[in-house]
């Protein structure tokens, strides 16, 4: 079994056990667990915007590893359209189109 | 929601193809962990080099959200067979989660018949079936994408689109923010390092943001800065 095989099933395996953990524990149990360590309850909170940010930042403002020099860069740009098209519709479709949109516009007319 | 999935299902696939992954380890992803930020997250480390044990760390700190979801459904589930909590457990992704709870809010009392939990999986299975449906079309229609496309940038703009709800308030911003530098600054960390530990520099700015505002939500100003 090689590495991605090996990866694939491990997450998949953790990620079926988060799913379960609670539901097989009981209700009661699993609150308890979550409110016990209220700190940790707390902190899974932050594990979506910590997470997806940190997916986000280096693929907008790197590149080749070095930061980007140029503030009019197409793949910035196209990031403020995706934001603002995130705040105001909320869906992962309008976001995606008008990111790519903007960054195919940017780069034809810069 | 299911329009929501589509997108993301052909991008994962498509990315995962061209990131150099196994069309069947592509689409079997699908199945065995199905969860799409963690199978891109996946696809992407494998491209860029990352150890397994690295790629498993990090997938294991971005999903860990789902204690969360299990922790919320679960009084609803106690009362079916094992069988079923098992089904409804391995459907419960982020989007059949917000169907789910949001059909079971507000009922307290139990209603006699009940069966929010058919509705429950009749979301999870078209999530699932969308997924891999959607996830099979991007691995064929994905190695005939043009380079100058630049699809690889879908991938930021798709978790722009999850992380936008996620900052509803200011220590989660915080958590971003954090994140976001730390993952800059330890972008040149070997064996891809750098997002695991910019998750976590992230998930800690956020609990002290909020541990700090709490003791003193009177009279500070947002430019404060926290203890990241």
């Amino acid at each position: 079994m090689n590495g991605t095989w090996l990866t694939l099933i491990t997450v998949g395996v953790a990620t079926f056990a988060y799913r379960i953990s609670c539901i097989e524990l009981g209700a009661g149990a699993g609150s308890k667990t979550l409110q016990a360590s209220s700190r940790f309850g707390r902190m899974l909170r932050f594990v979506p915007p910590a997470a997806f940010a940190a997916i986000v930042s280096p693929a907008i403002v790197l590149r080749d590893g070095a930061l980007l020099s140029n503030a009019l860069d197409p793949r910035l740009i196209a990031t403020a359209a995706a934001l603002i098209a995130a705040l105001v519709t909320r869906s992962v479709l309008a976001t995606l189109v008008s990111g790519m949109i903007v960054l195919h516009a940017v780069r034809l007319l810069l | 929601m299911l329009l929501g999935v589509l997108p993301f299902g052909l991008i994962y696939g498509a990315l995962a193809v061209n990131a150099g992954m196994s069309p069947l380890a592509v689409q079997l992803s699908s199945s065995i962990v199905f969860a799409g930020s963690a199978q891109l997250v996946i696809a992407q480390m494998l491209a860029a080099g990352g150890a397994p044990l690295v790629i498993i760390a990090t997938s294991v700190v971005l999903n860990i959200r789902h204690v969360l979801y299990s922790a919320s459904i679960a009084p609803h589930t106690g009362h079916l067979p094992r069988r079923w909590r098992m089904l409804l457990a391995y459907l419960l992704t982020d989007e059949a989660y917000a169907v789910a709870i949001s059909r079971y809010a507000g009922n307290e009392k139990r209603p006699h018949p009940d069966f929010r939990h058919w509705f429950f999986m009749g979301a999870g299975l078209a999530l699932w079936s969308v997924w891999n449906a959607s996830t099979l079309a991007g691995v064929i229609f994905g190695a005939r994408v043009p380079s100058a496309w630049q699809l690889d940038f879908a991938i930021p703009l798709t978790f722009i689109a999850l992380l936008v709800p996620s900052l509803g308030d200011a220590p989660s911003r915080m958590a971003a923010l954090a994140g976001a530098v730390a993952s800059v600054a330890l972008f040149a960390v070997p064996l891809k390092l750098g997002l695991f530990f910019a998750m976590l520099v992230g998930i800690a700015a956020g609990a002290a943001w909020e541990a700090y505002a709490g003791g003193a939500r009177a009279s500070h100003g947002p430019e404060e800065r926290s203890a990241s």
